[in-house]
């Protein structure tokens, strides 16, 4: 159908009004926000205020570029303790100095949103939480039943991400955030990023992201777990003193923030804190975190040191990965959980020290039964160490829950008090699949020309 | 005058189902886990079963009357006046409908994506695109609809598969949820969340006959009850029951959640196309439908004064909401309870009366009609 002219100029004005209209409304010119206009808070610390309720330190790149600047630390707080704090500023101004690119600034606060608001006057400006990578809460929060109360409503804060990384530290959440420069490169979050990738190829610490912690906090039938984050002090490293001559270790058996190092990056992310409900009532050292991994699924691989069967003296190193996610199925008999546990692990051979030749099938197999035997008695300490804590970590409730039809019921059960009466059976099995580039160890040869017997 | 156009089987079954699935987007699947727990992937398994058995009425309907649409079989079923005011009353609930998605979606995007935009901003901004669709016609609709559909199924695909990683078959259970008896009930009443099926009888006039609308009724049905199972049971592995109840939008949750390796992250973006595209068609569809409804009425022709007025009046009532509380626990919730009333109650009232007072179409119509199917 042809239109006449008049037609065809009232519809170009209609088109051309909408598009006008379009135009302007679309533009948000008089009221955006350039990547420049706010800064972007990649770490939060949380630790009980003096001034106020809380005291939060949020850590940002600054802006300025990669190149050394200087210091950038603030802090801005009030009460009888301000000259002691002003002095622990100066030293804190030191250790900063290197940061460079980036700042930090701690604010005693009645809450979180509250310090957002009073620092956002401070700092000229707006504070951005989209790229935030961790928080950070003192041991002492975590103990009391305070966790919680700051924890669940950020929830409902739509510029915090669930996939957020939550650690429990045992030092001031405050000093994590000034320790936390990264050693190699200039990037904050991209730092960050890397190292958490860390527990899939060491499994010395969870994935501990705000989503699982939230869910596991309101959960009947799982209990919270965090990673720990720790000032290494570097006192356990002894640069001077007798030859260990002790028990062979598999270097898991450190508590967080007590590994025998020395180095320029003091933090460390090791271990797990145990929650029932919203209060810490535990930790793991690096061994039992793995083997908690194992249980939950969620280990990928490990170098795991085991003792030579045929020379204890020496250690063995595997690679250890998981031929298949653990079976897990729990019934209930006269009301009491029985656990069934079937794990099944992979292992490639990294080094053998005695040079016994453990790639011959019959001596492989006894190397795997040693593993085994020794991933079964951490698997069985683990558990039993979590049952007398009373509290399942596992996520065996959520085995549980399958055998109720109701949630009704379920919830009548309560699956968190029955876990302290669970009896466990734990079967696990190892394969020596692959032996690194050697198919033989070959002895060395004395200085006598004979083959050299290990002691 | 808008010429309406027809279109084809295909279309209409991409528009419906579009309509249909959209709401699954926003807060009805956390009420519907509110009131089953775990048991909400199959729950509306149930809802879309009772709502084909709904529109098994409503075919019914056409079949004893060929070749008319859901206006005229009201007026020849209830009579003149009372027909008219049933579908007046259809008409009015449709808008009312349309409002509290309006509502819905500019408050769940200022919760998750623009919280500086005023609702004015997002809701005027809306309704322009929809006065605009709504201007060029329910053809042009249908054509658009079909032609994003391309995008909007594999970018939900590409959602659903990138969040494998966070699935949990452990949340599946228990695996009844409430009860049994909870479920069914619920999934019973929920089944106006598939109403938007009667649209086919409302347009009927303008598909290709009884027939037709037989099988893009039960094929609309049948593909929105699969891919809101899928979604909703996606739902369930990624999440516990008790936080599925917390939430205003799980999809959104959903999408955060996604993150592969340090590059893949942040995918809120696909689904904002979907969601802000899928909306725009499913509400258009809705409020056009009122329009025609209420033109049908009173026999006035040129339905564009009726839809600017409209889009004004939509656009002004959306900003009267008072808060998200009142719309999803208020509006959203009356309409999923309630909605099975207009949706199939009446077309079943329409048949009976229809059957008691002998009321009948036109036989030539029926056998014009097996003729052009032929």
């Amino acid at each position: 159908m042809k239109r006449n002219p008049k037609q065809r100029l009232k519809h170009s004005l209609i088109i051309s009004a909408i598009a006008l209209m379009l135009l302007i409304a679309l533009t948000s010119c008089f009221d955006a926000n350039e990547i420049d206009d706010m800064i972007y808070i990649v770490c939060v610390g949380v630790d009980r205020g003096v001034a106020d309720k809380w005291r939060i330190t949020l850590q940002y790149e600054n802006l300025k570029g990669s190149s050394p600047q200087s210091q950038s630390g603030s802090s801005s707080s009030s009460g009888d303790d301000q000259n002691q704090q002003g002095k622990e500023e100066d030293s804190l101004k030191e250790q900063v100095e290197d940061q460079g690119n980036i700042s930090y600034v701690t604010i005693d606060a009645p809450s979180f949103f509250a310090g957002i608001d009073m620092l956002n006057t401070s700092i000229s400006r707006k504070i951005s939480f989209m790229h935030l990578q961790f928080i950070v809460f003192s041991q002492e929060l975590a103990k009391s039943e305070e966790l919680s109360t700051f924890l669940a409503p950020i929830m409902r804060f739509r510029e915090i991400r669930e996939t957020v990384h939550i650690y429990i530290t045992k030092n001031k959440a405050m000093d994590i955030i000034k320790a936390n420069t990264p050693i190699i490169g200039t990037a904050l979050a991209k730092d960050h990023l890397i190292w958490t990738r860390e527990s899939e190829s060491t499994g010395f610490f969870p994935h501990s992201i705000l989503n699982n912690f939230y869910n596991s906090l309101k959960s009947n039938r799982r209990f919270p777990i965090t990673a720990i984050i720790s000032l290494n002090e570097m006192k356990n490293f002894i640069e001077e003193g007798k030859p260990y001559k002790g028990e062979l270790k598999s270097g898991g058996e450190y508590l967080s923030g007590k590994l025998p190092r020395l180095g320029l990056n003091q933090l460390e992310i090791w271990g797990v804190a145990l929650f029932d409900g919203d209060i810490m009532v535990g930790e793991l050292n690096g061994k039992e975190t793995r083997v908690l991994l194992i249980l939950r699924g969620e280990f990928e691989r490990a170098f795991v040191n085991i003792e030579d069967p045929a020379n204890p003296d020496y250690a063995i190193p595997l690679d250890v990965t998981v031929r298949e996610q653990p079976k897990i199925k729990v019934n209930i008999k006269n009301g009491k959980p029985v656990i069934t546990v079937d794990i099944k692990l992979d292992a490639d051979i990294l080094a053998i020290q005695s040079h016994v030749y453990y790639e011959n099938t019959v001596n492989k197999k006894v190397l795997e039964e040693a593993c085994a035997n020794r991933m079964l008695d951490e698997v069985e300490k683990l558990i039993v160490k979590c049952r007398d804590l009373g509290v399942d970590p596992f996520k065996f409730g959520e085995y549980a829950s399958r055998q109720f039809l109701t949630i009704q019921e379920l919830e009548e059960y309560n699956w968190n008090e029955k876990f302290k009466d669970a009896t466990f059976i734990v079967n696990l099995s190892v394969i020596v699949r692959r032996t690194g580039t050697m198919m033989k160890s070959s002895k060395i040869i004395s200085p006598e020309g004979q083959p050299k017997e290990v002691e | 005058m808008i010429k309406e156009g027809n279109f084809g089987p295909s279309e209409a079954i991409i528009l419906i189902t579009t309509t249909i699935v959209i709401k699954v987007f926003f807060s009805s699947p956390v009420s519907l886990f509110i009131k089953v727990g775990t048991a909400g992937w199959y729950a509306t398994i149930i809802s879309g079963l009772t709502a084909m058995l709904g529109f098994t009425f409503i075919y019914r309907l056409l079949k004893r009357f060929p070749g008319m649409d859901l206006v005229d079989i009201y007026k020849e079923s209830f009579g003149k006046v009372l027909g008219a005011v049933v579908t007046f009353l259809f008409a009015l609930y449709l808008f009312f409908v349309a409002e509290s998605n309006l509502c819905e979606f500019y408050q769940t995007m200022r919760v998750y994506v623009f919280p500086l935009s005023p609702n004015w901003y997002i809701s005027g901004l809306f309704v322009i695109a929809l006065f605009i669709i709504s201007y060029l016609g329910l053809e042009s609709l249908a054509r658009v609809s079909k032609l994003l559909i391309v995008f909007l199924i594999p970018g939900l695909l590409v959602i659903l598969i990138l969040a494998w990683s966070n699935y949990n078959i452990n949340n599946m259970f228990p695996i009844f949820g409430y009860g049994l008896d909870k479920t069914i009930l619920h999934g019973v009443i929920r089944s106006s969340a598939y109403g938007e099926v009667i649209l086919l009888a409302v347009y009927a006039s303008n598909l290709q006959g009884t027939r037709f609308i037989k099988h893009e009724g039960y094929y609309s049905l049948l593909i929105s009850t699969i891919v809101i199972s899928l979604i909703l049971f996606t739902f369930t592995m990624c999440y516990p029951y008790y936080r599925l109840q917390e939430m205003v939008a799980p999809m959104y949750n959903l999408t955060t959640l996604i993150q592969f390796g340090r590059f893949f992250t942040r995918v809120e973006s696909i689904f904002l196309f979907i969601w802000i595209v899928g909306s725009l068609i499913g509400i258009s569809l809705i409020f056009y439908s009122s329009i025609w409804l209420y033109c049908k009425i009173f026999n006035i022709n040129d339905k564009r004064p009726i839809i600017l007025a409209g889009c004004v009046i939509l656009f002004l009532i959306s900003l009267l909401q008072k808060d998200i509380i009142s719309v999803i626990t208020g509006n959203v919730s009356l309409i999923r309870y309630y909605g099975f009333i207009p949706y199939f109650i009446i077309p079943l009232l329409a048949l009976i009366v229809a059957a008691i007072r002998r009321k009948k179409g036109d036989s030539n119509e029926t056998e014009s009609e097996a003729k052009a199917q032929t």
